[in-house]
This record gives C-alpha cells, sequence and structure tokens, in this order.
C-alpha cells in the first residue's frame, strides 16, 4: 500500500544542502557547549536552497523529530516551513500540512504527527507502536518499487518500545535459574581454583632457588 | 590374548572414563591437555576464554535471532519488534544478544590490555597477538553491523554516518557504496555480514589463535622471575601428565630470561573458564532480564537525533571536533597503532616495571579513549551529514 514507497536517499539529502561548515563545528565542539553544537546546524540548514528538497521528504523528517525530539519546537517548525516552500510537493497533502502547523501552535504533538502522516498518504498507527500491520500487506498489494540501497523503507514513524514491560513470571523464572547458575559457576570456580596465588607462586620461586643453590640435584 | 585382555588396567576403570578415553582414540582430545602455566588459571589469564564464551552466547542467541528476524527495508523494524512481543522468550533472548555482544567487546579490551600489561605478545607470540587485534576489529564491526539490523533511527543514522565514511574512503569504500549492488538494499548486505561473514571470520581467527596458543604455550607470568639453572624440571614439555599438585619447572624465554613455574594441563584452564563462562552468562542473564534494550521508531533519512552506541562515543566525540572524516582517521590510528605495537616494542623485557614507556604510552591511550567517551555521554547529538 503506501507504506511501500521509495524513499528520499541520503545521498540526495548530503548533496542537496550546505553541510554545517566544519570551522563552525570545531569552534562549537571546542567550547563544548553542547547548545550551540544544536543552534549551528539548524541556523546552517533553515537558509540553504530547501526549495530543492522534496516536500514529503521535509514532513518526514519533522515527524522524525516530532517523535525523537519532542521538545525541539525550532526543528519541527523548519521542517514544516521547507516542506512549505519546497517546489516539489508532490504526494503531500499541504492543507493538512498547514492544520499541523496550527496544532504545533496549540502544542497538541499527537494531533501534529497524525496530520502529517496523513498529509503524505500513510496510515497513521494511533497508538504509535506498532508496525506489525505493515507486515500484513497482501500478496501483490505493493504496486511500488520495494527499497532499495539505503532508503529507510517506511513512511510510519513508530514510536520507541520500551525495553522493560511488567515483570512477569518467565522473568522471575529465569532469574531463578540465572542465580542457581550463577552459584553453581561461582562453586566450580572456586573448586577448580589453582593451588597456588601467584603471590605464594612467587614465594616457592624463590625458595625453590635458594634451596637448589645449596643442594645440587634435588 | 584373553589373558592380556583380563590383565589390563581399564577393566577397573569407570564406564565414563572408558567413553572418554574411546572419544579421545578417535579424536584425539587429549592434545588439549599439554602442560600450561598454573597462573593460567586466574581470572585475569581467563579473560581471552571468557571473550570465547561471549561469542558461543552471541551465536547461540543471533542463530534463534535469525529464525524471526527479516532483513527486508520495510518489515525489518516490524520484526524486531515481533520478536520481542510474540516470539516465546524472544526479548530475552534478544536481550542476552545485545548485552552479550558489549560483554565481548569489554572483555575482549580488557584481555587485550592484560597481554598488554604482562607484555605476552613478544616474542614469540608476535603473531597471536595480530589475530587477536583483528578478531577485536571485527568484534567493533559485528556490533556496528547489529546496531543497523533493528532499522531504528539510531542504526540508520549510524548506516548513514557509515556510507558517508564510505565516500571518504573513495574507492576502497565500494562496499559501503549503495552503487556497488544497486538493487539490493544495503540492509540485507549488511544482514549477510553480521550473521556470517562477520563471525565465520572471527570463528576461523579463533581457531588460528588457539592453535598457537598450542604452539607457543600461555606465557610465563613476568611476575615470577626466579632464575634457578640448576633445579630439574619435574615435567618436560609432551612428557607424561603432572601430579595432581603441579611441579615446579623451569622454563626459558626466547630472550633469554629463565622462570620457575608451575603447571597444569591446559583442560584446567579449560575448566576454570568453563566455570567463570557460567557465571558470566548467569549474570548476563540477570542484567538481560532487568534491562531489556528497547526498539527504537522507525527511521527517516536526513535527521540526527540519536546517538550511537557507547563503544562507538570516543570516535563521535572526534566527529564533533573535527567533522566527520575523524571517525575513520581515529579508528584508523587506534588500530594502526594497535597493530604496530609489537613492531615497535622490541625490547624483550616483560615485567611492567621495566616498560615504563611503553606503560606510560598504554595509560594515555586508554585515558583518550575514556576522556572521549565521557564528553560524547554529556553532549546532545548534533548534525554532520
Ligand atoms: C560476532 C559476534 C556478534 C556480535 C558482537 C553481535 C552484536 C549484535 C548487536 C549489538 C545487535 C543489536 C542488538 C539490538 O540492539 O537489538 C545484534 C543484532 C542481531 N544479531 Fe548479532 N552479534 C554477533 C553475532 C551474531 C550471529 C552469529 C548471528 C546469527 C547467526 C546474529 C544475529 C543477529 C540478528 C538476527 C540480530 C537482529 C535482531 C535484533 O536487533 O535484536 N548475531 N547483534
Amino acid at each position: 500500500m503506501h507504506l511501500l514507497v521509495r524513499e528520499p536517499s541520503i545521498d540526495r539529502q548530503a548533496s542537496g544542502r550546505p553541510r554545517a561548515s566544519s570551522a563552525v563545528a570545531r569552534i562549537a565542539a571546542v567550547a563544548a557547549v553542547s547548545v550551540l553544537s544544536l543552534a549551528f546546524p539548524t541556523a546552517a540548514f533553515a537558509h540553504g536552497d530547501e526549495g530543492g528538497v522534496p516536500a514529503r521528504e521535509s514532513v518526514l523528517q519533522a515527524i522524525a523529530y516530532v517523535v525523537n525530539t519532542p521538545d525541539d519546537m525550532d526543528m519541527i517548525t523548519d521542517k514544516l516551513t521547507d516542506a512549505k516552500e519546497s517546489e516539489d510537493q508532490e504526494g503531500v497533502d499541504i492543507a493538512e500540512v498547514d492544520q499541523a502547523i496550527q496544532a504545533l501552535d496549540r502544542g497538541d504533538m499527537p494531533q501534529v504527527r497524525l496530520l502529517l502522516e496523513q498529509s503524505i498518504g500513510a496510515r497513521a498507527d494511533l497508538s504509535g507502536l506498532d508496525v506489525r500491520h505493515v507486515l500484513q500487506v497482501a500478496p501483490g498489494g505493493s504496486t511500488v518499487s520495494l527499497a532499495t540501497g539505503e532508503q529507510p523503507g517506511t513512511l510510519i514513524v513508530t514510536d520507541e518500545l520500551t525495553g522493560r514491560g511488567p515483570w512477569s513470571g518467565t522473568d522471575s523464572a529465569l532469574i531463578g535459574i540465572a542465580v542457581a547458575a550463577a552459584a553453581a559457576g561461582v562453586l566450580l570456580g572456586w573448586r577448580f581454583r589453582p593451588a597456588h596465588s601467584v603471590h605464594t607462586l612467587r614465594h616457592q620461586a624463590a625458595v625453590a632457588s635458594r634451596s637448589a643453590d645449596q643442594k645440587v640435584g634435588g | 590374548m584373553s589373558h592380556i585382555t583380563k590383565t589390563r588396567p581399564v577393566a577397573h576403570v569407570s564406564r565414563g572414563r572408558r567413553f572418554v578415553g574411546a572419544v579421545d582414540e578417535r579424536l584425539g582430545l587429549d592434545a588439549l591437555r599439554y602442560p600450561v602455566p598454573e597462573h593460567a588459571n586466574n581470572l585475569a589469564w581467563s579473560l581471552g576464554g571468557l571473550t570465547a564464551v561471549s561469542l558461543a552466547i552471541l551465536i547461540a542467541t543471533g542463530v534463534v535471532l535469525a529464525q524471526f528476524y527479516d532483513p527486508t527495508p520495510e518489515v525489518a523494524n516490524a520484526s524486531v519488534r515481533t520478536i520481542v512481543e510474540d516470539v516465546a522468550l524472544g526479548g530475552f533472548i534478544r536481550s542476552l544478544h545485545f548485552w552479550a555482544a558489549q560483554a565481548m567487546y569489554v572483555l575482549a579490551a580488557l584481555h587485550l590490555i592484560r597481554v598488554f600489561f604482562h607484555g605476552s605478545y613478544k616474542r614469540p607470540r608476535e603473531a597471536n597477538w595480530l589475530i587477536g587485534v583483528s578478531m577485536f576489529g571485527l568484534t567493533l564491526l559485528a556490533l556496528f553491523t547489529g546496531t543497523v539490523l533493528k532499522w531504528d533511527q539510531e542504526g540508520y543514522e549510524a548506516l548513514a554516518h557509515n556510507l558517508e565514511l564510505g565516500q571518504v574512503l573513495g574507492g576502497a569504500g565500494f562496499w559501503f557504496s549503495t552503487s556497488f549492488a544497486a538493487h539490493t538494499p544495503i540492509l540485507v548486505r549488511l544482514y549477510s555480514a553480521h550473521i556470517m561473514l562477520i563471525p565465520g571470520l572471527i570463528v576461523i581467527l579463533v581457531t588460528l589463535h588457539a592453535l598457537l596458543i598450542k604452539r607457543h604455550k600461555i606465557s610465563s607470568h613476568p611476575g615470577l622471575p626466579a632464575p634457578a639453572p640448576d633445579t630439574p624440571a619435574a615435567l618436560e614439555p609432551g612428557g607424561t601428565l603432572p601430579a595432581p599438585r603441579p611441579a615446579l619447572v623451569e622454563v626459558s624465554t626466547p630472550p633469554g630470561e629463565t622462570y620457575l613455574e608451575a603447571r597444569e594441563p591446559f583442560t584446567h584452564h579449560l575448566r576454570r573458564v568453563g566455570a567463570f563462562g557460567l557465571v558470566l552468562l548467569a549474570v548476563l542473564s540477570i542484567v538481560a532480564v532487568l534491562f531489556p534494550p528497547p526498539v527504537g521508531p522507525t527511521p527517516v533519512a536526513g535527521v540526527e537525533v540519536t546517538k550511537p552506541m557507547w563503544p562507538f562515543w570516543w570516535m563521535f566525540t572526534l566527529e564533533n571536533w573535527f567533522g566527520l572524516p575523524a571517525i575513520l582517521w581515529g579508528g584508523l590510528a587506534l588500530f594502526g597503532l594497535l597493530f604496530a605495537v609489537p613492531f615497535i616494542d622490541r625490547n624483550p623485557k616483560r615485567s611492567w616495571r621495566t616498560r615504563p614507556v611503553a606503560m606510560t604510552l598504554a595509560a594515555l591511550v586508554i585515558l583518550a579513549l575514556v576522556v572521549l567517551t565521557i564528553f560524547m555521554g554529556i553532549t546532545t547529538p548534533a548534525a554532520h551529514l
């Protein structure tokens, strides 16, 4: 379906906009002020020839900021402005982008994300977590080519699936087995310990060399 | 004939022993019982073995993951979520793989430091140092390709950096260009490297590493210098097996130093590594249950909002300071230095006390890596691509 769409490539990204100059990056880094290191690229990106970047790409990037760094309003706004000013607005419903900008002003982030996903024709996932329906495209249902090269291959940006869920019986069982294994390992490690510590060996070697000096043969 | 058979001591040996004997007769396992110094059974000298245990855990869990993982870009991230949420014990296996990977990296680094500290890379063991450094590099590559596989924002950004570095390398970076195989997603190629090429190479090198250890034996302890030319050897290499209480033997090293040493069969080293390995597996399992890794958002090209996995942080501080190619030059510099160690340091002395220059340089390199790593830990990700 619309999920399996050709994606913007990193190469195009890289060549399509000026890089933060390395001198600027260096100064920022030496100052080691993290705020600066974020601000400089922003400035550099915002005033490039953004018209050449397809709007769909900018919208996707805006969604990525909404998901990954929702507090970074500047970046989100920049990307949406880029989208609106882009010369290539194919496949983007700009009216929905406008609504998303209004939602952004209200601080309604879930709505921003939903509108943006819809504006590029992705089937938005309201839970923000589940990408598995991507797996359920009917055979032959994909009419566009699959991702090649470094294309990410998806239009939906999910939330992070957090590591620890609620504690389960399996967790307890695993911990129990692991603790038993650790105890067994410690026990065996003790049983198989070397007969002498390096300290004893050093001492023994010294004694042996002394006695060897005294009686030849031994 | 039958008369002789009746009197054979084998008749009194337990069934288990007879079985081991029968297997040994066919497979020559007895070759593993070559004598090694007793100090090899200490933890510091078992770090190499523990690195191998981590590799074994990675291969076992990796094979399970590979049954459910799908390296197609459209669904790769979804398939990792499926492993975590729908596959029985999938979340645990993935978490164990994730933590064992870091354990392997840390243990290999500690083993390398131990070998450096004790001068164990010196003649005649230079080749084994080179093999070890190669395996350490391959471990980093496995960590890198592994993080890309989950195809989330973090993995994708790591890949984007790598593609850029491929361009810095020009023609030499051909494998890391998407034009090399334009119709294949690069994820699929990295997957093949992660599950076949890299572990395959590591296994081949581990085998060579072990054979060379047998050839050169485990190095003597530089802290046990007791030249005693008159002490008789209770044990000749390749002779009878040592008595339960290890005897002292005289060992000469190629630089002409003589040591006294207690010896044990290598199988005793293996069995102690096995005990330590069980503890390692148990601790990693507990960590895996308590701290499973998340699966990040599906990736978007052209943004930089994540940090790489911590083993790469020092390189990314260099990137923040000097620009993207610094990752490449930094990595090459470290590994160039590691490979050069046995060629630069021809001093036969092995005790750390007698090698102030080597010790100072090593301390400086380690300090630099730690400081660069900490720098990355306290900065926010910034765009470089
Ligand atoms: C050589 C040592 C290896 C290292 C250092 C290593 C490291 C890693 C790392 C760091 C990840 C990402 C974990 C995560 O955050 O999810 C990963 C993922 C993966 N590895 Fe390995 N690995 C190794 C060997 C293997 C082998 C031998 C296989 C298969 C035969 C394998 C199969 C996989 C699969 C299928 C994934 C993707 C699933 C996932 O991301 O959870 N690995 N590996």
